[in-house]
């Protein structure tokens, strides 16, 4: 090594050391302590809301369970004495049975929408030109959006 | 006697948020230098030294008390002066480590250059650096960290660590002789 190469490093190296630290404006551990206790507030006042959120959740579940109660108490009102009968529990069934094939019934209505979206498939480009038209467009957007790489030093 | 740092840090592991106060106390000079020389502004060095601490408050928890604290907390003063400076319209570039300026074969430096290397001169070297050189720089011989907690502060691996700091001392040397020259 060069004797005069170390000595060099062995300056630079000291006087960097030697540096003198410099001190942040009066005040500033208050504002630090500030900043930290507000954040707290912060995080205190979010887990009361969101405590709230709960809470009015719990109670709107509550509100459409005592709604929900009437129905299902006329159906177990319904249904429990045929049930109790000998021979009822069949007669139930069968009964429950009914019901959900006349739902069932209707369900077509209900898809009726989804068949008339399917019916505008045909009319769709195919998949393979849906494909690259969204790949162009993505790397035309990565070409508009990515940032400059520069070798700027600052 | 004061509290040790180890005191105080247990204290606030174990939920004793005053005892952040005294962390303050201890690092904040140091912290406040150090972003100082980075962004070479006082308004935005101390934004980023506070910021910097409160973002460590909120961090503590993951903190392991088995590792020393400081590259710990100018890791975290690190991200928070990368954020000032990309903030401020600048961009430091990571993966282009230019060589900028310097001769294949330097000639022989006059010692007496080195010697005149009064803290005045090394601040405004350390200024004209770029800041990946000057960072390297300070938390090696400023801070004393070694080169490996240095990569841990900085995110790169050791060996670029090693080269910023012989590239920044290689650009101090050029331009200590391109003042010397025009002596």
């Amino acid at each position: 090594m060069n004797m005069r190469t170390g000595n060099t490093d062995q300056a630079i190296a000291a006087a960097i050391a030697a540096l003198p630290l410099r001190s942040p404006s009066a005040g500033f551990k208050g504002r630090v302590l500030a900043a930290i206790a507000a954040q707290a507030a912060a995080r205190e006042r979010l887990g009361w809301a969101l405590q709230a959120a709960g809470a009015l959740t719990a109670s709107w579940a509550a509100l459409v369970g005592l709604a929900a109660a009437g129905p299902v108490a006329g159906f177990l009102a319904d249904y429990a004495p045929l049930a109790l009968e000998p021979g009822g529990l069949g007669q139930a069934l069968r009964l429950l049975g009914a019901r959900a094939a006349l739902a069932a019934g209707r369900l077509p209505e209900a898809f009726g929408f989804l068949a008339d979206l399917a019916g505008l498939l045909p009319g769709l480009p195919p998949v393979y030109e849906i494909g690259a038209a969204v790949l162009a467009t993505a790397a035309v957007v990565r070409a508009l959006g990515a940032p400059v790489r520069a070798a700027q030093k600052i | 006697m004061g509290e040790t740092e180890k005191e105080l840090l247990g204290r606030c592991l174990a939920g004793d948020n005053a005892a952040f106060g005294g962390l303050v106390d201890a690092y904040q000079d140091r912290l406040y230098s150090f972003a100082l020389r980075l962004l070479k502004d006082p308004a935005a060095a101390e934004e980023a030294a506070q910021a910097a601490f409160v973002k460590a408050f909120r961090a503590l928890p993951s903190y392991n008390i088995a590792q020393p604290f400081a590259p710990w907390l100018f890791r975290i003063a690190h991200n928070a002066c990368m954020d000032a400076l990309r903030a401020g319209g600048r961009t430091v570039s990571m993966d282009h480590e230019d060589f900028p300026d310097l001769p294949d074969r330097a000639p022989a430096m006059d010692d007496s250059l080195a010697d005149a290397l009064d803290a005045e001169r090394i601040e405004a070297l350390l200024a004209s650096l770029p800041a990946i050189y000057s960072e390297a720089l300070l938390l090696q011989y400023r801070e004393d960290l070694g080169p490996a907690e240095i990569a841990r502060v900085m995110g790169v691996p050791e060996g670029t660590v090693k080269a910023r700091l012989f590239r920044g001392r290689e650009l101090i040397k050029a331009r200590l002789r391109g003042a010397g020259a025009t002596v």
